[in-house]
């Protein structure tokens, strides 16, 4: 079996190097970009996700290499395997990443990457106690049964990983044309951290962002809709405890009081947000409501009486191109 | 990752937060006046159609009257802010101002006059009233 390194380890120097790097630009630019106790719980959480991820890599590692075993292909480790096997994990990670934000039971472990209403580099770093309790990790066993070696995944796993740290920033706008219309960057993955029902549960991709493109999620950031970062439900302070298990404690008491059967597998494998009587929101919910706003506002913005307010005009919706 | 790795990242880890803290990033929020407060509560609950505000002086809370009896607490937290809608929410109004309980460990208030702490507290059931009449159609 072939020894290949973890590319996150590596990266760690040029992490801390660059969130230095961004702290100082922020120091210049925009101070409220960063908060010391945001940034402590951003990289506390980093810091426990991968100390989580070692314990269970051993387990993970042992099952993928189980599945191996019913693999269709002998697949190498020439370099273009290496490179097949980047693009269709990718394709995997967005599986799993759309699953993350629509079923209940993953959300409940990738909502700690989200749950800070800063978008940094330190925020890049806010990753998840409980993947292997929540069974992300099923997500790529496709990848294994295809024949591409664990290590490979592995390792090309790492590297998108490594990958999608940088387009945690505010400080890079938007990337060349040519790049912004092939892969993930700063202003296709801001909408994704955005709450604004516009951007809700949109551009879920790991490096590619065809794959948003291709499976009609993409959402382009707009200059006249800026991204507010964050959860629908914003955690009320800043502990690491709370932001790393509040949604599983969530899904607990709700699966305890739920009436009926029904009603405890929705609230445990529904969209987030789902509850029995409809008291709750989810991002369909939000979505429509704002539409309706949108079209009331606009409706009034289109009257040619004097009914419409200066206000009203300033929010009205520019006229399409 | 090694032990060395583990233990050369938590240092990282303290050492940035150190470095934030020394920068004297994320000046603490404030809420600016009645208009940012209206806006902080309709961009964070969907379809919060906002009437008007109460901001007490050192920007520290505000709430914010919407229509069918909702209202919304707003406080900061470090360097953004905490929206919550209630209904009905628990108060009571004292020297120090208004203590509004939203829902979370930690309550919104509001340095107030004890007179104006007293007018917001009832407003805030007065509202809830029309709500639940409202919703009883």
């Amino acid at each position: 079996m072939a020894e290949l390194p973890d590319p996150v380890d590596l990266a760690v120097p040029a992490f801390v190097a660059l969130v230095l790097a961004e702290m100082i630009v922020a120091r210049v630019k925009d101070r409220s970009r960063y908060c010391p106790r945001d940034t402590l719980t951003s990289l506390l959480l980093g810091f426990g996700s991968t100390v989580a991820g070692v314990l269970s890599a051993g387990m993970v590692f042992a099952l993928a290499t189980w599945v191996h075993q019913f693999r269709l292909f002998d697949i190498g480790y020439a370099w273009y395997w290496f490179v097949l096997a980047f693009v269709l994990d990718d394709l995997a990670y967005y599986a799993f990443h759309r699953s993350a934000h629509r079923v209940r039971w993953f959300w409940a472990s990738h909502v700690i990457h989200h749950s800070s209403q800063h978008y940094n580099l330190s925020t890049a770093l806010r990753q998840t106690w409980t993947g292997f309790f929540s069974l992300a990790f099923l997500f790529r066993l496709p990848l294994f049964l295809i024949g591409f070696p664990p290590a490979m995944i592995f390792f090309v796993a790492g590297l998108n990983l490594v990958y999608q740290f940088w387009i945690h920033t505010e400080v890079i706008g938007r990337m060349p044309r040519w790049f912004e219309a092939v892969m993930n960057t700063p202003s296709h993955h801001r909408v994704h951290h955005a709450t604004n029902a516009r951007y809700l549960d949109r551009n879920y991709a790991g490096v590619f962002i065809v794959w948003d493109r291709l499976f009609g999620t993409f959402e382009g950031e707009r200059d006249d809709d800026r991204p507010r970062y964050g959860i629908v439900h914003n955690l009320p302070d800043f502990s690491v405890l709370r932001a790393a298990f509040h949604e599983w404690w969530g899904i607990a008491k709700d699966v305890w009081h739920a009436p009926d059967w029904r009603a405890r597998l929705g609230y445990m494998f529904g969209p987030p947000g789902w509850s029995h009587d409809g008291s709750r929101d989810t991002s369909e919910s939000i979505k429509t409501r704002w539409k309706v706003r949108q079209e009331r506002r606009g409706e009034a913005w289109k009257k040619p009486t004097s009914s419409l307010s200066a206000q009203e005009a300033e929010a009205a919706p520019p006229p399409a191109a | 990752m090694n032990w060395a790795l583990a233990a050369g990242s938590l240092v990282a880890v303290l050492m940035l937060a150190g470095i934030a803290w020394a920068l004297r990033l994320g000046e603490s929020g404030r809420i600016a006046d009645a208009a940012q407060a209206i806006r902080l509560a309709e961009e964070g609950l969907a379809g919060f159609e906002a009437s008007d505000a109460v901001v007490c002086a050192d920007g520290g809370g505000a709430v914010v009257f919407g229509s069918h009896g909702t209202v919304a607490l707003i406080r900061p937290s470090g360097a953004r802010f905490i929206v919550r809608e209630v209904r009905r929410p628990q108060w009571q109004a004292s020297d120090a101002g208004l203590r509004i309980e939203s829902g979370d460990p930690i309550p919104v208030l509001l340095t107030l006059n004890p007179a104006d702490a007293q007018g917001v507290g009832q407003r805030l059931d007065a509202v809830a009233d029309i709500g639940v009449n409202m919703d009883r159609g």
